[in-house]
């Protein structure tokens, strides 16, 4: 491994363009707080990266980085909101510790991060399999597809998952 | 559960052990399925440790109950589904510039923007402007290499541009009426009835109304507005109404203004119908009013002119003379 950055490097990268960064995102979000919360991400994504003096576009390489995080932002806001929608909505009250509930949200974000590289019908087929429990078989009766493609499409799935996981 | 030193495994790995793991959860799996699983698994140590990636994915997609699991991601898909395709354009055209060389997929973006009665939107626009949305409109958002462009279908709009560097794109506005083009500043445009209005509140536009061909076009400047048709200017330059563009603070301003011609103004945002009594049309009222609640508007109306409020049911009332 290259020694990542000079700290001269980041230094400037850091000032040439925070200002600049923080108000583009600002024109994004229309709020300055996720604003600058979304910029200092952006660079400590940079310094977990690779060496920032061989970025030759900054303003393009920042802006890239700082739309996926936004991106995610907006995934997980909408994964809390449905979660907590859902549990809102449950006949019985149920209590869940805080850190049970990171997990879970964890894991949905995750899965839902996977599902967007899914087509639909392996989507669909991989939540009846994960979520609803049929079998395969139930599973080609209801979408009127043989068990092979249920298969095909869950093998896909499934790999799709472990490829973003982590060991 | 991960092994001391992690392997890279390649896609065809994964994909084998995903594979194993739907064939020996199939019912009909069979011993000879097991063996031959048996056999992958000890083939290589990548082929474990993919396996193992399986199990720990397995148990962690196990831990979800399955009733809460579902509707949320169900919902929360559905939630950006609607959202994201602006949120795409809202980011991609941000380099948009850039995007002009490099003819990125996203060169061309437009996403529609709707509002429902009494409903009104705050967007970022994709070059750092912003875009409020009234009541009742319909517009698409289409940015494309050459040009910035809204189209405006029915509704009110205020728009706040924004310099596009480097590519310096015009902005332009279109109503079925014509054409609207922005000269670095801050305007608003309503279309409804066969008829644009622009107002400035900042710098200047030029208007090109749809049947001009191509005549010179119409300058307004700060401060004025103007209304026109496909065929004709309606309204020449004229001082802009005040609170012209109170509506984006969420306001209705009326100085010294006819009942009647509030109360239609007010019925744009509010669902049902809205009458007025010939009898009461030609009282006038100033005042700032809260669009958020009509009901209190019209309340307040009751409370401060002779009139009194008939209501036939929530989405039917009539202003009429207060009896007695």
């Amino acid at each position: 491994m290259p020694p990542a950055h000079t700290p001269d490097a980041i230094t400037h990268l850091y000032q040439d363009h925070h200002g600049w960064l923080q108000h583009w995102l600002r024109g994004k979000l229309g709020n300055a707080s996720d604003a600058a919360d979304l910029a200092h991400d952006t660079f400590l994504r940079v310094l977990a990266g690779r060496n920032a003096a061989s970025i030759l576009e900054p303003r393009k390489y920042l802006a890239t980085i700082a739309k996926g995080l936004v991106v995610d932002r907006f995934r997980r806001r909408a994964i809390e909101d449905a979660y907590l929608a859902t549990l809102a909505a449950l006949p019985e009250p149920v209590s869940i510790s805080l850190e049970t509930r990171a997990v879970i949200i964890e894991t949905l974000l995750a899965i839902d991060r996977m599902l967007d590289e899914l087509g639909p019908r392996s989507r669909e087929i991989f939540l009846l399999a994960q979520f609803e429990g049929l079998s395969y078989p139930e599973i080609g009766a209801r979408l009127g597809v043989s068990v092979t493609t249920v298969k095909k499409h869950l093998v896909r799935a499934l790999a799709s998952c472990l490829a973003l996981a982590a060991d | 559960m991960a092994p001391p030193t992690t392997l890279e495994l390649p896609t065809d790995v994964l994909e084998a052990a995903a594979h194993w793991y739907v064939q020996l959860a199939d019912s009909e799996a069979d011993a000879a399925d097991k063996r031959a699983w048996q056999d992958w698994l000890n083939a290589d140590a990548r082929h474990r440790q993919a396996w193992a990636r399986m199990q720990a994915l397995q148990q962690r997609l196990g831990g979800l109950d399955r009733g809460i699991a579902l509707p949320t991601l169900k919902a929360a898909r559905a939630d950006r589904r609607r959202t994201v395709k602006l949120l795409v354009l809202l980011l991609a055209s941000g380099t948009a510039g850039l995007a002009v060389r490099d003819t990125a997929p996203w060169q061309r973006m437009t996403a529609g923007v709707r509002t429902g009665t009494g409903e009104r939107r705050s967007l970022a626009l994709a070059d750092g402007g912003t875009l409020e949305v009234n009541t009742g409109t319909a517009l698409d958002i289409d940015y494309g290499p050459a040009l910035r462009l809204l189209r405006l279908h029915a509704g009110e709009i205020l728009v706040s541009t924004a310099p596009d560097l480097p590519a310096r794109r015009p902005f332009e506005v279109h109503t079925p009426q014509g054409r609207i083009r922005a000269l670095g500043t801050r305007f608003s445009v309503r279309s409804e009835e066969g008829r644009s209005e622009v107002a400035v509140l900042e710098h200047a536009v030029e208007i090109h109304p749809a049947g001009a061909g191509g005549s010179a076009p119409l300058r307004l400047e700060a401060g004025q507005r103007a209304m026109f048709s496909a065929e004709s200017i309606l309204v020449p330059p004229t001082a802009l109404a005040p609170g012209q563009a109170a509506w984006a603070e969420g306001k209705l301003i009326a100085i010294d203004q006819r009942l009647e011609d509030f109360l239609a103004e007010l019925s744009r945002y509010r669902p049902g119908l809205l009458l007025c009594d010939p009898a009461v049309a030609g009282l006038r009222l100033s005042g700032a009013f809260r669009l958020a609640d009509t009901d209190a508007v019209l309340d307040n109306l009751a409370a401060s002119l002779p009139v009194q409020l008939r209501y036939r049911t929530r989405y039917w009332v009539r202003v009429e003379a207060r009896q007695g």
